[in-house]
């Protein structure tokens, strides 16, 4: 074992990008298949449990209804309306779970829908879902070729230079290494690729994290990790910038839910499989601390008509894998005309323009 | 990632489609997969780990993948 380890690991490094290399490393720590790499110092922390991750968004397969959900619903709209303001068309798009089934019926209907289609989830669950979902809302799917992939996005099991465009919808949050993931993503784009993302950031559930802090607090004396951490937007545009996107834009969206009780929020969470699933968590909630936060939430944030908002933040990025006859800023010092040059024109030009009565 | 090797999936109805070798790779290493249709796995040769392919949906995620005994190879 441990040399096919050490054989393993030796051959990543060699072979593949430094990312992919600290990449497996960890897995490999972390699945406990071999503790050597502890001894060797390699460990890393990871932020989340993805086999947990994959086991909840099992879970959220069997816990969702027949209707699409209203707010990813709203995230993929968004999505590919930025799909749509790009060039005629992608003829290869891998679509990288999370809430994949919005994104591809969306897709199914818009003018991209002419070559391949990739669906990659770590869930075998949601997978089966969404192709039968699929198939049963588009008869005549549009695409020549559909395929659906067990990967992890951590592990993109993407060739290089092989897609048009990636969209991910809403799995980037769980991720415990984004540039990572989202590294391997340009790098199986071709030249000119479109990367499109969207991700739980910044301000999502702050109502709830205050709630349960609080309750925690009063009740066992001290506060734990009862929701996931998330990234802010102020990350995301360093994010894009070092994982090689070229022309980068991100931007993002508020949207407030309002649920008859904080246990509505929870119930929809789980059925996102958006449950906590970070390596700090405590396993379980005591009865009386729900309670006491349930309680908390309603009294701080509830709305008159007696419901709760919950905010939710969507954080957008999009980003092109860099080619060469790419739109992109002239370099530092070759404009040929100053600033001071062009304030004088324009100053000249209103003067010119709308000259003051008294002048 | 486990190390019996007497496990290897049954084939299944839903065949694979051989046009997605276009797309995929390894992903631990980034190299090809190569397709074994008699065991319905996806090797790569370069670590020597077969990833399952269950009713055509090939699962690599890299805790699915097995080790391949040294001497099949």
């Amino acid at each position: 074992m441990r040399g096919l380890w050490t054989a393993l690991t030796a051959t990543a490094r060699n072979s593949c990008q430094k990312e992919t290399a600290t990449n497996l490393l960890r897995r490999i720590c972390t699945s406990g298949a071999c503790q050597r790499a502890s001894d060797e110092g390699q460990v890393q922390q990871n932020i989340f449990d993805r086999a947990v991750k994959r086991s909840q968004r099992d879970r959220a397969a069997a816990l969702q209804a027949g209707d699409l959900d209203p707010l990813t619903d709203a995230v993929a709209d968004n999505i590919l309306d930025r799909l749509d303001d790009c060039r005629p068309s992608f003829p290869t798009i891998a679509v990288v779970g999370g809430a994949t089934l919005p994104i591809l019926t969306k897709l199914a209907t818009s003018r991209h829908a002419t070559g391949s289609v990739l669906v990659l989830d770590e869930s075998p669950a949601m997978l089966r879902r969404t192709k039968l979902l699929v198939e049963k809302q588009a008869s005549n799917v549009p695409w020549s070729q559909i395929h659906y992939i067990e990967a992890d996005a951590e592990f993109l099991p993407l060739q290089e230079k092989s897609l048009d465009a990636v969209i991910s919808c809403l799995s980037l949050h769980w991720v415990n290494d984004v540039p990572g993931a989202m590294a391997q993503m340009r790098r199986a784009l071709k030249p000119d690729g479109l990367f499109l993302a969207a991700m739980w950031g910044g301000d999502t559930l702050h109502e709830l994290r205050v709630a349960l802090a609080l309750a925690e607090q009063t009740l066992e004396g001290g506060v734990s990790q009862r929701m996931s951490p998330l990234a802010q937007v102020r990350d995301a545009g360093n994010l894009l910038t070092r994982a090689g996107y070229s022309i980068p834009s991100v931007d993002t969206d508020d949207v407030t839910v309002h649920y008859s009780s904080p246990m509505h929020l929870v119930r929809h969470l789980r059925a996102m499989g958006e449950s906590n699933a970070a390596t700090g968590r405590q396993p379980r909630l005591k009865q009386a601390t729900w309670q006491a936060a349930e309680s908390k939430y309603v009294e701080m944030f509830g709305a008159e008509d007696g419901s709760v908002p919950a905010t939710f933040q969507a954080i957008y990025m999009t980003g092109w894998a860099p080619a060469p006859k790419q739109a992109r800023p002239a370099p530092r010092g070759s404009a040929t005309l100053s600033f001071e040059d062009l304030e004088k024109t324009l100053a000249n030009e209103s003067k010119g323009e709308a000259p003051k009565p008294s002048g | 990632m486990s190390t019996s090797t007497d496990e290897s999936p049954v084939p299944q109805a839903d065949s694979f489609n051989e046009d997605l070798l276009g797309f995929l790779c390894c992903p631990i290493s980034k190299s090809l997969l190569r397709w074994d249709a008699a065991h319905s796995e996806l090797i790569c040769d370069q670590l020597k780990v077969a990833f399952p392919v269950v009713t055509g949906v090939p699962k690599l995620v890299p805790s699915d993948g097995r080790f391949l005994p040294e001497e099949s190879t």
